[in-house]
């Protein structure tokens, strides 16, 4: 019997366009349930007040001759500010907060740098720049005060 | 040499941008910004940027700012980074039909930013880090646009044909005749030259 090709299928993992790769996956989804448990009551009330903020670890790493590169590069797309496309092996890509990223380096494992990534999906209201003009104007938008503060410096 | 103050390097910009922009309320906005300048530091300089930003952004034809920009004779490089942004903005709206056009402005835009670094040294690293990401931007955006496009190509005709005919010939459709003429800066659209450039498809 033919069985899928799973390594084929599967997305290269990425967030900001910076690419890892995954060893494991825990996206969280859920409702935000209150249950209200009556005084001297036989049955349990459950209330469903809608859905809870989308949270997503990942072991993630890096690795080969230049996997120290490839490490710093990642950190630096989780330490930058806004939400950005986060593509996971399974999931199309949606808008994330990179919220932590932690390094495991180890040293009797040269070449292998595991991170411990954690996301929150962004809000309806977060969208990031596909366009070129788009995104012209993010990269303007976000040195414009600290290039005029430096220039007003120099004049 | 006249010395070349922030309000200097405004007034020059207004009156760019009164040449490039129809739009009102782009003028108006514009004429906010001149009132900023007088402010003064870092908010005067914020201005400027922002006025660069918006003659880039609401010209009326993109493709002739650059040349536009060339004529006014400022040599401060607080006017050549205003200038850099300015083309960014720009080139990431012109339209290019072919890939050569794409690929010409991306030159253009990589050439001009070289010029900027040398000058704008001057102002330190976070200056010339965010002239960089600006440029890079814009030449990734080019590049990209510059593989989507067809390539343009040489057409030979034995004898000269009106732009209607050889658009029919070409693509199938004569009403793609005025881009054939436009491109080719062509004052008698009914008697083509012999030899033309146009968009392979």
């Amino acid at each position: 019997m033919a069985t899928r090709d799973w390594a084929k299928t599967l997305r290269r993992a990425s967030f900001r366009g910076v690419s890892f790769w995954v060893d494991a996956e825990e996206p969280e989804v859920g409702r935000r349930v209150v249950v209200h448990e009556t005084s001297g009551g036989e049955v349990v009330l459950t209330e469903d007040m809608g859905a809870r903020s989308k949270t997503v670890f990942v072991e993630a790493y890096v690795a080969g001759d230049l996997a120290d590169f490839a490490g710093h590069a990642l950190e630096a797309a989780c330490g930058a500010p806004d939400a950005s496309l986060l593509i996971l092996p399974m999931d199309p890509g949606e808008a994330a907060h990179c919220t932590s990223c932690a390094r495991n380096r180890r040293k009797d494992r040269n070449g292998f740098i595991a991170y411990r990534l954690e996301f929150i999906r962004a809000g309806g209201g977060i969208s990031f720049a596909a366009s070129g003009l788009g995104q012209l104007r993010q990269a303007f938008a976000s040195g414009v005060a600290a290039v005029a503060a430096a220039v007003a410096a120099q004049i | 040499m006249m010395e070349q103050t922030v309000e200097n390097l405004g007034a020059s910009l207004g009156s760019l941008a009164r040449e490039l922009i129809t739009s009102p309320e782009d003028l108006a906005e514009i004429d906010v910004l001149m009132v900023t300048l007088q402010v003064g530091g870092a908010t005067a300089i914020a201005a400027l940027l922002q006025m660069a930003q918006l003659i880039g952004e609401a010209a009326d034809d993109a493709s002739a700012v650059p040349a536009a920009l060339d004529r006014v004779s400022a040599e401060s490089p607080l006017w050549l980074v205003a200038c850099l942004a300015t083309a960014c903005f720009a080139a990431t709206r012109a339209d290019y039909p072919s890939r050569q056009d794409a690929q010409a402005a991306r030159s253009a835009i990589s050439a001009r930013a070289d010029i900027v670094y040398d000058s704008a040294g001057i102002f330190g690293a976070e200056v010339i880090a965010w002239l960089v990401s600006l440029a890079g931007v814009t030449v990734v955006r080019l590049s990209g646009t510059a593989a989507e496009r067809s390539p343009a190509v040489r057409v030979e005709t034995g004898v000269s044909l009106p732009s209607t005919l050889l658009a029919y010939d070409l693509y199938g459709s004569a009403s793609r005749a005025g881009e054939i003429v436009d491109r080719n800066r062509i004052a008698t659209s009914l008697v083509m030259p012999v030899s033309f450039e146009a968009v392979a498809e």
